[in-house]
C-alpha cells in the first residue's frame, strides 16, 4: 500500500507544479498612424466625404459611457461596428481603419474595437496618436 | 540502489520545478485586455517589452522610466536592431489610452514600426 501512495503522491505533485497557472499570453500585432509632417492633429481633421479613403473610428466618452462613432456616425455597439465593417470590406475596397480613443478610454475598449475591425477583415488598423 | 534511483528523481523534480518557477516570473503579473485576432507568437521574434501597469507606470525591464527616459530607449533599440527593431506592450486593460499614447507616438516617432499589444484570448476568461 504504502510504495502505491508513494508514487500517487509524486505523480500529483509532479502534474500540481509543472501545469501553468498563468494564462497564455498573444500578441497583437498594431500600428500607429504616424502624426502628419504638417502638425495638424489627425483627431481634428473632419471625416474624409469620399468615405472609402479612410476609415476613423472614434471612441469618446459621454457621461461615462463610451460611445463608438465611425466616419462621424454613431454606431451602437462593437457588433453593429464589426457588421458595419464587414459590409464595406465586402465591397472590395480596403481602406486603412484609424482608431481614435479619446484620452480616458481605457485600453480594454481600445483594443475591443481594434480586435473587431481586425475580426471584420480590415488589413491596416491603425491607431492614433496626437503629436505633443 | 532503489533509495538512489528515488533521490535522484526528486532531484530531476525539484530542478524541473525551480526552472519552471523562474522562467514564470519574468512577467508583471497584468489584468491584459481580450482578443480574438491575435496572431501565433513567434518565438523568433524579440520585442522589448514595454509594460504599463494598473497605475500607468510605464516599466522598461522592471524599472519605471519617465517620457525622456522611454525616448532614449526607443532611440537605442532602433540605432542597434535597424529595421529588425520590435516593441511589445503589455498593458493593464484598465489603462488609460492616454497614458499608452505616448509610448506608441514615441515609438513612431524613433523608427520602431514593430509594434505589438499583449493580449489574452477570449474564451479563457
Amino acid at each position: 500500500m504504502t510504495p502505491m501512495i508513494d508514487v500517487v503522491f509524486l505523480l500529483l505533485v509532479f502534474f500540481v507544479w509543472t501545469s501553468s497557472f498563468e494564462l497564455p499570453e498573444f500578441d497583437l500585432p498594431s500600428a500607429i498612424a504616424e502624426p502628419p509632417a504638417g502638425g495638424t492633429q489627425i483627431a481634428n481633421e473632419l471625416p474624409p466625404t469620399e468615405v472609402f479613403d479612410e476609415i476613423v473610428i472614434r471612441l469618446l466618452l459621454q457621461d461615462a459611457n463610451p460611445v463608438i462613432e465611425l466616419n462621424g456616425q454613431r454606431v451602437a455597439d462593437i457588433a453593429a461596428l464589426r457588421t458595419r465593417l464587414a459590409e464595406i470590406i465586402a465591397l472590395g475596397v480596403q481602406p486603412p481603419v484609424i482608431v481614435d480613443p479619446a484620452e480616458q478610454i481605457t485600453m480594454k475598449s481600445a483594443v475591443q474595437v481594434y480586435d473587431a475591425a481586425r475580426a471584420a477583415g480590415a488589413d491596416r488598423v491603425l491607431f492614433a496618436a496626437q503629436p505633443e | 540502489m532503489t533509495p538512489m534511483i528515488d533521490v535522484v528523481f526528486l532531484l530531476i523534480i525539484f530542478f524541473l520545478v525551480s526552472s519552471h518557477l523562474a522562467r514564470q516570473e519574468n512577467r508583471l503579473p497584468l489584468d491584459l485586455p481580450v482578443a480574438a485576432t491575435f496572431d501565433p507568437l513567434d518565438p523568433e521574434r524579440a520585442p522589448l517589452t514595454i509594460s504599463v501597469d494598473g497605475e500607468a507606470k510605464w516599466l522598461v525591464g522592471g524599472n519605471i522610466v519617465d517620457l525622456a527616459k522611454l525616448r532614449s530607449i526607443l532611440t537605442d533599440l532602433r540605432n542597434q536592431m535597424g529595421s529588425d527593431a520590435a516593441i511589445r506592450i503589455r498593458t493593464d486593460a484598465a489603462v488609460q489610452y492616454q497614458y499608452v499614447e505616448p509610448v506608441l507616438r514615441e515609438a513612431a516617432l524613433a523608427g520602431v514600426t514593430d509594434a505589438a499589444i499583449a493580449v489574452r484570448q477570449e474564451t479563457l476568461r
